[in-house]
């Protein structure tokens, strides 16, 4: 049923924009739990390398005094990753186009991550 | 950050529960502790003869050392014997197998190095055994130096995930996990005809 709630939270941040590709609910481990991803991608490997990311940028955000983490964004030529805490033991991860406007992408993201936080 | 010692401590903890070293082999090792004493000389000497007779080995110190560690291993056996060959030594290889890591000091220089030690003391005493004698202490110290070698491989492993959990962030549960989906990806290539 967690499942279930968690792949709707993902169906629906995707319907939310034309700009969000994919989208993923990952454990603080690295597990999948829920993802709407595109054939191609592992998601055992999409799932570790999102948590190793936020660890990442939690510890950085304390080591440099900038508070808690709010989200991580990696920008690339295909495109954004933005990574977002849902919770104290899981991650949103959404695959973004690269002509998407990002202040929409992070409302859209701290919504569902709030819904997926809900569900945990 | 834990405190390296009391990192040692969980190490020797966890590993001793698992490992081959039982209270017979303390016993028999702690009978032979004047012996071991005995050997020092031979000990620190063929230690680091040998040590800075191997290129790899001898990069790891820096000119002029030499007599700087000969101290530091004179007193660090004659720690070892004090403390009974029990815990406190097995805790103390767990510290070195933690610190070594800085220093360049790789998990097989780290076995090579000890078993450096412990020959050099066994050929030191096993000649003046009978074969009853000498089965009981081949076999406590075959235990107690595999036993020693679990700890400083599982110490330089803790050493590297401690670091990478205080650095990064990446807890040891998601390390094991990058890890595992790596091994997987060389398994599954290996069995790709």
């Amino acid at each position: 049923m967690r499942n279930e709630y968690l792949s709707s939270a993902l169906l629906e941040l995707n319907r939310t924009s034309a700009d969000i590709e994919a989208s993923a609910v990952i454990s603080k481990d690295g597990l999948i739990m829920a993802s709407q991803l595109p054939a191609g991608l592992d998601e055992d490997r999409v799932g570790a390398m999102s948590a190793a990311m936020l660890s990442l940028g939690e510890r950085t955000s304390a080591e440099l005094q900038r508070g808690e983490l709010n989200q991580v964004l990696i920008s690339g030529s295909g495109g954004y990753i933005v990574l977002a805490q849902a919770g104290s033991e899981a991650v949103v991860s959404v695959l973004a186009t690269p002509d998407a406007k990002l202040g929409l992408i992070f409302l859209d993201v701290k919504r569902a991550a709030a819904a997926v936080e809900k569900v945990l | 950050m834990k405190d390296p010692r009391e990192l040692a401590h969980e190490i020797v903890a966890g590993v001793v529960e698992r490992a081959p070293l039982t209270d017979e082999d303390r016993i028999v090792l702690a009978e032979y502790i004047p012996q071991f004493l005995a050997a020092e000389d031979d000990l620190v000497e063929h230690f680091y003869d040998t040590l800075f007779a191997h290129p790899a080995t001898a990069a790891v110190f820096r000119d002029g050392e030499r007599a700087e560690r000969e101290h530091d291993l004179r007193l660090w056996w004659r720690r070892t014997m004090s403390s009974g060959i029990g815990t406190d030594y097995l805790e103390w290889a767990a510290y070195l197998g933690l610190v070594h890591i800085n220093r360049g000091v790789t998990i097989p220089m780290m076995m090579a190095a000890f078993q450096i030690v412990w020959d050099v003391a066994a050929r030191a005493i096993m000649p003046g055994l009978s074969r009853e004698d000498g089965v009981r202490f081949g076999i406590a110290i075959s235990h107690f130096q595999s036993t020693a070698g679990a700890v400083m491989t599982e110490a330089a492993k803790m050493g590297h995930l401690t670091a990478l959990e205080n650095v990064a962030g990446i807890r040891q549960e998601l390390a094991d996990r990058l890890v595992a989906l790596e091994i997987e990806a060389i398994e599954k290539e290996a069995r790709t005809p």
